[in-house]
């Protein structure tokens, strides 16, 4: 017969073999059953089962790789994404603390070198996308850009004819920027030749097109007395008005008097003149 | 864990998919996913085991806890893939009727073998006559060391139905085991040499 008092004592007795305490014992000296029978149950619970060959590959092969054809029994039933997602976000979020404890195991000489890569590369990056203040960006550019320069001149050494070429769009490419814009040449023609400043430089200054105003060259040529020798020898201009403009009116600059319609007629008859300035090795 | 490995690097591990994690977390839980499987008369208990754990790894993901919570967690898969196996049959837990079988998976001293081998077939007989849900509470508390409360979330019963039943089910040993069993193997009171 089981009495309530039974109950009592046989909870006690497993909640104390459960929780690893001393089981009290019965009156004559004997462990309780029920502690006995769940030391029993344990005792048939010590070695693994065997797994299916769906586990043990599970088991071999974990979930990190990624297989190409993996089998319809180790994949999951459902197959949703969400959890592949998750394990790809967990991946990445193992990857950061990786890389950290590697960085840490490094000596200090190369963590420093490390260092220094990282704040090149970062400060490349930020140049690349433009996040760098103006002056820091100019200065940025303008290096990379040499960079890319000697890059291309070095690449293209290996063949003579392409690296004067390259040399030569290098320093077209560098002399463009100092071009001088279109208000800044109508006021080069306005104000004429600056002090110190060469008639050559000032008619480039001028004209940046190449296409001088013979009457402005002349009007300015006289001015500063210049002499038709040193106009003559300004290269890389071609004279967009009847040169003779330019001719009489130096001409006149010996002989003011003489500056007269038929000078000009003349000048129209060496019309050929711009021209002539680069039959003259002007150019 | 039994392993000696910190649970959370090992969790967080097998949350990544490591192989050698989730083989950590097989050796350390199978054992008794596996006993209580079998005691519970599971036709084919390795089977179930696998599928436990298949569904444990993959589903590992999305669990957060410690390792008591980890625990409840497989056994609360190991018993729903056992009512599942118990509806697909249809029919009543059986005893493990092979000897040589349940021998087999010991070893050791010649003498515990044989005390452990009784032993074992008399915990499946005595498992077998209690109520599914009775052994399920008892097994669930003794083979996983789960408390009343994470019992009954596994068994989806309140904790105090879950109470009762462990109650009912100690009774009811204690019931079968103050009479004489019979005959089973060498002794006709097999529990006499565990009682020692």
């Amino acid at each position: 017969m089981t009495t309530a008092a039974d109950d009592s004592a046989d909870e006690i007795a497993f909640e104390a073999f459960l929780a690893g305490r001393a089981v009290p014992a019965q009156a004559d000296g004997s462990s309780p059953a029920v502690a006995t029978f769940a030391g029993a149950v344990r005792a048939t619970a010590t070695l693994p089962g065997r797994p299916n060959a769906a586990l043990a590959e599970l088991l071999a092969t974990g979930l990190l790789v990624d297989q190409s054809s993996p089998s319809t029994r180790t994949a999951p039933s459902t197959g949703k994404s969400p959890r592949r997602s998750r394990v790809r976000r967990r991946r990445s979020a193992m990857f950061l603390p990786a890389l950290v404890a590697k960085f840490l195991s490094l000596s200090a000489v190369a963590q420093a070198a490390s260092g220094v890569g990282i704040a090149v590369v970062a400060f490349t990056g930020a140049g690349a996308t433009g996040l760098l203040g103006d002056d820091v960006q100019t200065t940025l550019t303008s290096v990379v850009g040499a960079a890319e320069t000697t890059s291309d001149v070095t690449s293209a050494a290996s063949s003579s004819a392409e690296a004067s070429e390259t040399a030569a769009e290098a320093t077209s490419a560098s002399e463009t920027p100092a071009a001088v814009s279109p208000r800044a040449a109508e006021a080069a023609q306005s104000d004429g030749p600056l002090p110190g400043q060469t008639f050559g430089d000032w008619v480039h200054e001028a004209f940046p097109d190449g296409k001088a105003d013979g009457r402005i060259v002349s009007s300015w040529a006289r001015q500063k007395h210049v002499s038709q020798a040193e106009v003559d020898a300004v290269e890389g201009i071609d004279d967009a008005t009847p040169s003779a403009t330019v001719t009489a009116e130096v001409e006149t600059e010996d002989s003011p008097d003489s500056t007269d319609s038929t000078e000009t007629t003349h000048g129209h008859g060496t019309s050929a003149h711009g021209g002539g300035n680069s039959g003259r090795g002007h150019n | 864990m039994a392993t000696g490995l910190p649970f959370d690097d090992v969790l967080a591990a097998a949350q990544a998919g490591a192989a050698w994690a989730f083989e950590v977390l097989y050796r350390d839980l199978s054992p008794s996913v596996t006993g209580y499987l079998r005691l519970h008369g599971a036709v084919e208990p390795d089977d179930l085991a696998s599928e436990t754990f298949i569904g444990v790894f993959t589903g590992l993901s999305g669990f957060s806890g410690d390792e008591a919570a980890l625990r409840g967690w497989v056994f609360t898969i190991a018993h729903r893939r056992l009512v599942d196996d118990w509806r697909r049959r249809s029919r009543r837990p059986q005893v493990a009727d092979d000897p040589g079988e349940l021998a087999e998976l010991y070893g050791g001293d010649v003498e515990d073998d044989a005390l452990t081998g009784l032993g074992t077939e008399n915990v499946h007989r005595l498992c077998a006559e209690l109520p599914d849900d009775q052994r399920s509470v008892l097994l669930m508390r003794i083979l996983a060391d789960l408390t009343i409360e994470q019992v009954a979330q596994a068994m989806g019963r309140s904790v105090g139905a879950t109470k009762a039943l462990q109650r009912r089910g100690l009774r009811t040993l204690r019931t079968r085991l103050e009479r004489p069993m019979e005959k089973v193997g060498t002794s006709a009171y097999p529990y006499a040499a565990l009682q020692r």
